[in-house]
């Protein structure tokens, strides 16, 4: 172990099959509480989902396991979030190093003006300088890992903004599985999407788990229920509930719970 | 009654529903669609009508006065002239008892014509009363003798020599239209041995006045019978003439070309775009990206637009205090103190001018790169970042390169605007004439300390500042055209590239 992980272990220990651990994450929005004491566990290579109404800090939850909260200017955040036995918010924590390892998809599929080769091979260029034949192999891996390469083997030099929304957002997954992460995080990956493309990307969704570990935040409780296997369901920044997704979805603990998934909340 | 109450209520009706709005809004519009067909027509037609070959007619006049210091006794003259504009002149004229006659008119014409002074042939303009032309005719044989410093001589042809060869009449009429009479120019080694015994050939012309007067063939460009021309003649001649018009430096005398001025004027919108895009997008990418939405940044954001409103001649004299006086003296003093007391970057030049026009139109890119990058939506900066960007690779790498359609809008419209732009260049650096050229084929290749030609220049010196306003006014429309062609030709190119970059990226964010 070197100096700064020494550092940043704790009293806390994270059982290997955990990929992620937050405990007592408070975030604040200038004086506004946003999460309020959230404290969860999320196992690797399972597929965990976020649910919730609008506004509930879902995302704001989802964003601070790679620190995308930082960039807005106000926000504060409190306790611990750890990811493979780091704390990633310690003040020593290599930001660039953990978006590396934190893939993240966003709701508007958001490709580069740029060619779907050069797409992908974004974050790969950022890194280090691959030769090119390395290069072509690792965007035709994750393209096909996207499930995207066959269709568009044959124009990688066109714009990625030729491509349909849905072609977009597996593009989109592709560009973050070209960086190898460990962690990818789905906010609302599926809400501009038709129902076809989007019955796609939970296929994809389903396949992606078996190597990297999946947290995503949706709204579409179907959706929740078909691709996860641990479900967490939150409201006005506090975590109601959470555990495995059969049963949060067929007896759930809580009256709050109960109410939101067969929608009769608020 | 009754109708005219329904008449004036429908009025009143018309009147508040808005439709007068309408016919209003529409009535501006086409005035000033208007004016900008009128200039353009304006334009247009002087400019190129200073390039159609107006034929020369000889006219025969009564002279009660000299009509130049050259044939200064009364009498009849030829002239060889063209009209160039017509008017109706009162004469008021009174009886012996200093009652007012009824008002007479006189027509006056105005001719140019050609006069020679000490044998250098020159234009002349001067009214004349219709009462004093006495013939008009338009000789066959009145022949235009281009010569190679861009002068023009107008007379009949007489004889043609060449050692012992002699043409004269039917001959050399042919010799002409065969267009032969260009004899070989000796190389330069054997001229200095021969130039005595085979002297260049000789065309005499006869001058209105009636005296020969003889050209060196290789002083001749073209020979040309204006009056003897068809309408394909005349229109090969035009576009000839707007080719030797664009392709030749300038002469004496309001001859020759403005090739000079182009060069210039690109040169300096080239190297004012070389100054400008990066002060621009850097200061823009600052004030968007980095600076947050503080009340200083606003502050600035305000104040670099209201920089678009200061007039050029501020700029013009900043740069002539600061940079000329201050900064290039300084240079001179360091680095070329050997060619002291002359400046080299101490005087008004092109860098200095690009610069001035850089300064001119920062506020243009900066305001057109903010927009673009106001444009660029948040999660392309957050898809980015979350790739493992850092902030940097972020916005140079992504946000500054999909804005690049806006940076290019900026500059089209900073290039419109400084390549008309003429007060700052009085001050620091355009010239009507310059020998130095600004390109030159060895190191350092661009000499940008040098003065330069301009064509916005070129068209104010001809229209304001001329002796001679009859032959420089048709110039100065013929130099606003080629300007406004340039104008053009310049934007289509950014606007070309603008579009392949969109197609490139095949988005619009801009």
């Amino acid at each position: 172990m070197d100096a700064v992980s020494s550092s940043q272990s704790s009293l806390l220990e994270q059982p290997p099959e955990m990929a992620a651990m937050v405990r007592g994450l408070h975030v604040y929005y200038g004086q506004r509480l946003a999460l309020d004491n959230i404290s969860l566990d999320v196992r690797e290579k399972q597929v965990t989902a976020l649910i919730g109404p609008s506004g509930c800090g879902k995302s704001t939850l989802l964003r601070c396991f790679n620190r995308l909260n930082d960039l807005i200017d106000d926000c504060h955040v409190q306790g611990q979030v750890r990811l493979f036995n780091r704390n990633i918010y310690h003040p020593d924590e290599d930001i660039v190093a953990l978006r590396r390892q934190v893939g993240m998809v966003f709701q508007r599929p958001n490709p580069f003006p740029k060619s779907i080769f050069d797409n992908v091979a974004y974050g790969v260029r950022l890194q280090n300088k691959l030769p090119a034949r390395e290069l072509r192999e690792t965007v035709r891996w994750s393209l096909k890992a996207a499930a995207l390469w066959d269709e568009v083997k044959n124009r990688l030099d066109e714009s990625a903004l030729q491509l349909s929304s849905g072609q977009q957002q597996r593009l989109v997954i592709a560009r973050a599985l070209a960086v190898k992460p460990k962690v990818l995080l789905l906010d609302e990956p599926a809400s501009n999407l038709d129902p076809i493309s989007m019955l796609k990307l939970e296929e994809l969704i389903n396949e992606l788990k078996a190597n990297y570990t999946i947290i995503i935040v949706t709204h579409n409780m179907q959706q929740a229920a078909r691709v996860s296997d641990y479900t967490a369901f939150i409201d006005q920044g506090r975590l109601i509930e959470m555990t495995d997704t059969r049963s949060l979805f067929t007896h759930p603990q809580q009256k709050q719970t109960e109410d939101y998934i067969t929608g009769r909340y608020g | 009654m009754n109708r005219r109450l329904e008449q004036l209520m429908r009025i009143r009706s018309w009147l508040t529903s808005g439709a007068a709005w309408h016919w209003y809004s529409l009535a501006t519009v086409t005035l000033t669609g208007l004016l900008l067909v009128v200039l353009f027509a304006l334009v247009v037609s002087r400019g190129l009508g200073y390039f159609w070959p107006k034929p020369v007619d000889e006219w025969v006049i009564q002279v009660s006065k000299p009509v130049s210091q050259v044939t200064a006794s009364s009498g009849t003259r030829k002239l060889f002239a063209r009209q160039l504009e017509q008017r109706r002149q009162e004469i008021t004229s009174y009886s012996v008892d200093d009652e007012p006659v009824l008002p007479a008119y006189s027509n006056q014409l105005l001719l140019q014509f050609q006069v020679f002074d000490e044998g250098i042939p020159d234009w002349r303009y001067q009214w004349f009363n219709s009462e004093q032309i006495i013939r008009v005719t338009k000789p066959r044989n009145l022949l235009e003798a281009g010569l190679m410093d861009g002068r023009r001589i107008y007379g009949y042809p007489l004889i043609w020599v060449a050692g012992r060869e002699q043409l004269e009449g039917e001959e050399l009429t042919e010799l002409i239209h065969s267009g032969d009479w260009r004899m070989p120019i000796p190389s330069q080694e054997e001229s200095d041995a021969e130039i005595e015994d085979t002297a260049v050939a000789q065309l005499v012309l006869q001058l209105q006045d009636g005296t020969g007067f003889s050209i060196p063939v290789n002083q001749l460009r073209q020979l040309t019978y204006l009056n003897n021309m068809n309408w394909g003649d005349r229109f090969g001649r035009f576009l000839h003439r707007i080719w030797e018009f664009l392709s030749t430096g300038p002469m004496p005398d309001y001859q020759g070309g403005i090739l000079t001025a182009i060069y210039g004027t690109v040169l300096l919108v080239i190297l004012m775009s070389i100054i400008l895009v990066p002060l621009g997008v850097v200061t823009a990418v600052y004030l968007h990206e980095y600076s947050g939405n503080s009340l200083l940044t606003k502050t600035l954001r305000i104040a670099i637009s209201n920089l678009a409103g200061i007039p050029g001649i501020v700029y013009g004299v900043f740069v002539l205090g600061v940079f000329v006086y201050g900064m290039g003296a300084q240079l001179d003093r360091w680095f070329f103190s050997e060619n002291l007391p002359v400046p080299t970057f101490g005087a008004g030049g092109l860098l200095w001018a690009s610069l001035a026009l850089a300064l001119l139109t920062l506020p243009v890119v900066i305001v057109a790169t903010e927009e673009g990058l106001a444009r660029i939506p948040d999660d392309l900066r957050r898809g980015a970042l979350a790739l493992g960007a850092t902030r940097s690779e972020m916005i140079w790498g992504t946000v500054v390169s999909a804005a690049s359609p806006a940076i290019l809008t900026g500059l089209i419209l900073a290039i419109a605007r400084a390549a008309g732009e003429v007060a700052p260049l009085l001050l620091v650096g355009a010239v009507k004439y310059t020998g130095q050229p600004l390109i030159e084929g060895e190191f350092p290749f661009l000499h940008a300390e040098r003065q330069f030609m301009h064509l916005g220049y070129q068209v104010y010196d001809f229209a304001l500042q001329s002796a001679d306003a009859h032959a420089s006014i048709p110039l100065a429309y013929a130099t606003t055209l080629i300007l406004l062609a340039l104008v053009v030709l310049l934007n289509l190119i950014a606007i070309r590239l603008r579009a392949r970059l969109r197609r490139r990226f095949l988005v619009d964010y801009s």
